[in-house]
């Protein structure tokens, strides 16, 4: 075996390896319960928390401010250096609190970064646990088991903000401490996002064989029959492709996941039905071209059977890279189906855990909140998974390229 | 002359069948499941009158059940419409550019980047395309859903970022550029091509002509799968499109007899754009008017 060939089967071994794993620890793991945290921050600074806490969207996105006259003595017992003429009748509406909510959740030993926006002018803290330091509009805390307050969990900042002389907002954050850490941080409802893909993983590799199998059925047998025999097989083959291609795929799936109540199994095979067509077609026309082929008469010659004629000689021996490409382009589309009618609602039962459902539920925490770790994540999840069956699916395709 | 009616004949019936099938198994399949007691005799007599009322609605009576008029029904068709055909033609347009550059790139290294680089694009799925725009659209400050729901320009203008998600998304791209790589590949490499060269005659229409078929072809099925997809886009987007229109007569609002125009209209669309792509590559191509001739 020449090192190219070992090159990719090692390649394929590995990806689908991953995917294995990763889908057998996903039916191994049980159901993230949830927790009575909030949405807790993965303990990565960056880009993640900046928008998390970005007081910019959290102003767009609760606009409701709340007059408080006792802000002024908060105000005034801080380092915050603020211009009296604030204190004027007339500018004191200026002045008013914002109350984000919900809680975040901070875990302890972790530090965490707060940008607080380039749009005005000062950001100062009003009132902060301690060790809060900010500088440049930049917010930095590492909680301690100190800070850890079993009564409430919760720690109150209160940050300044203000532009130019004229404007000035005190915006309120609640932050929980807990001695709980979640390497990826957690979902709306308190679940550990690292828990939740593993599981989700259970619907990744599964239901893509359950297509896989649709397409070897009605794919793979009647291709290399209309390709060998011809006939009227092969009108029908290339007319059922025809047919298959002029279908709005997602909007069927829809339909039949609706259907069969929502059975990912069944949609999958479904899609194998769907897609089986395009790969009898292209098989046909690979056995086409090689049953006039001279290793064909003198395998005849020799006495091998009919049988073994096409299904070791032809499909074997020189289909198979074809029947690969088929069969990984399948998986492939079957983790876009997943995503798809999991994010469309559609797919899978509300108590599933899906990438498609995380991806739906990250947009939410995106939008609502401004935190894009649960959408980043899951986003990052499915890719990978595409990335690995393409991966295999090249490697293992490359290995059966023979003599070419 | 008679051969050619029996051969319009057949396309009408090859499109009645599967238009009024799809619009009656849909309407079998959502009413079976708003009437879990399937086992009632008096199921089937309902269900044919419900049938004759839902085909009847729309013309008679000027809007169905649920109070959508023909005039809505034209205005979201042609917002899925509209999204489908400029995410087309930005596939098309990019697809035939990266693989015009991929055939005549000598150099490998520069056509494998290409392609490297326009894969790893269109790799990502739509759903995350069209989340990320979204979200990008959103914080740049573009109004992706505003008001759609009159027919101005202005209007359309905000369907740019769907159709950019639509078109950027599962390969399509890719796929189209390998295409047109393929066959003109294929042509650069023919004895026709090498004639046309020691006779010194310009060689783009005849290379244009050459790919036409296979891109044609690609396109017409390309559409078609837009088509599906839309759905999704307008999900994320909430354009109120004609595959919206569906998903909510179906989850949200049970109007089934929407559902029956709409998958009647799907059927059409597809069907016509299956056909066009036929007869366009029919017109490029000798041997595929020969086919398309019978």
């Amino acid at each position: 075996m020449d090192s190219s060939r070992t090159q990719n089967i090692v390649a394929a071994l590995l990806a689908l390896g991953i995917l294995v794993a990763w889908s057998v620890a996903g039916f191994l793991i049980s159901t993230p319960r949830d927790s009575n945290l909030d949405t807790v921050a993965p303990p990565v600074p960056g880009i993640l928390q900046r928008n998390l806490v970005s007081s910019a969207s959290w102003y767009q996105a609760y606009p409701a401010r709340r007059a408080v006259g006792s802000i002024f003595d908060d105000v005034f017992s801080s380092e915050c250096d603020i211009d009296s003429s604030l204190m004027d009748d007339d500018s004191a509406s200026l002045l008013s609190s914002i109350v984000a909510p919900p809680s975040l959740v901070a875990s302890v030993g972790h530090s965490y970064i707060y940008d607080t926006g380039l749009e005005w002018d000062e950001a100062c803290i009003v009132s902060a646990p301690e060790g809060v330091t900010i500088e440049d509009g930049i917010l930095r805390w590492t909680p301690l088991s100190k800070d850890l307050d079993y009564a409430s969990q919760e720690k109150n900042f209160k940050i300044g903000y203000f532009k130019g002389d004229s404007a000035g907002v005190v915006q309120e954050y609640r932050v929980k401490v807990t001695s709980e850490s979640f390497l990826l941080g957690t979902d709306l409802r308190g679940r550990p996002i690292s828990d939740l893909i593993i599981r989700a993983g259970r619907w990744i590799v599964l239901p893509g064989l359950v297509a896989v199998l649709g397409i070897i059925l009605f794919g793979l047998f009647p291709g290399v029959m209309a390709g060998y025999r011809g006939g009227q097989l092969d009108g029908i083959v290339t007319s059922v492709a025809q047919v298959s291609e002029s279908v709005p795929i997602i909007i069927v799936l829809v339909v039949v996941s609706i259907v069969t109540g929502k059975n990912i199994y069944a949609t999958m095979f479904v899609v194998g039905l769907i897609m089986a067509p395009g790969a009898a077609r292209d098989i046909k026309a690979r056995v086409r071209s090689l049953k006039e082929n001279q290793f064909i008469e003198s395998a005849r010659e020799l006495g091998l059977s009919e049988k073994r004629v096409i299904w070791n000689e032809v499909v074997w021996y020189n289909c198979m890279d074809v029947i690969t490409k088929h069969v990984f382009s399948v998986l492939l589309f079957s983790v876009v189906v997943e995503i798809t009618l999991s994010y469309l609602k559609v797919g899978l039962a509300e108590s599933e855990t899906s990438l498609g459902g995380l991806i739906f539920d990250g947009r939410a925490l995106a939008f609502n909140q401004g935190a894009y770790w649960l959408l980043a994540l899951s986003c990052f999840a499915t890719v990978a998974a595409m990335g690995l069956f393409a991966m295999a699916g090249n490697a293992v395709t490359e290995f059966f390229k023979r003599g070419e | 002359m008679s051969l050619n009616v029996a051969r319009a004949g057949i396309q009408l019936a090859k499109i009645s069948v599967i238009g009024l099938g799809t619009a009656a198994i849909t309407l079998l399949v959502v009413s079976f499941l708003s009437n879990p007691q399937t086992g009632d005799a008096s199921y089937w007599k309902r269900l044919s009158l419900y049938f004759s009322e839902v085909v009847g609605g729309l013309f008679s009576e000027g809007q169905t059940r649920a109070g959508l008029s023909l005039m809505d029904f034209i205005i979201r068709t042609s917002w899925t419409l509209y999204l489908v055909a400029l995410s087309g033609l930005t596939v098309c347009t990019i697809g035939v550019l990266f693989g015009v550059i991929r055939s005549v790139t000598d150099r490998r290294i520069i056509s494998k980047l290409l392609r490297t680089f326009v894969l790893a694009i269109t790799f990502i799925p739509l759903l995350i395309w069209s989340n990320y725009l979204l979200l990008v659209s959103r914080e740049w400050g573009i109004n992706v859903n505003a008001s759609l729901n009159d027919l101005s320009f202005i209007s359309y203008g905000v369907l740019i970022v769907p159709c950019a998600a639509l078109a950027l998304s599962d390969g399509l791209i890719d796929r189209l550029a390998s295409t047109v790589e393929l066959d003109l590949r294929k042509f650069f490499a023919s004895s026709y091509c090498l004639a046309l060269r020691s006779r010194g005659v310009p060689m783009v229409s005849h290379a244009a002509r050459s790919v036409l078929p296979g891109v044609a072809f690609q396109t017409a099925s390309m559409l078609i799968y837009l088509l599906g997809a839309s759905l999704v886009v307008e999900h994320i987007f909430a354009i109120y499109g004609l595959s919206m229109t569906l998903y909510q007569a179906i989850f949200a609002t049970k109007q089934f007899d929407v559902v029956v125009y709409i998958s009647t209209a799907f059927v059409l669309i597809t069907y016509v754009l299956h056909e066009t792509g036929k007869a366009v590559a029919a017109w490029a191509d000798p041997r595929e008017r020969r086919v398309w001739h019978g």
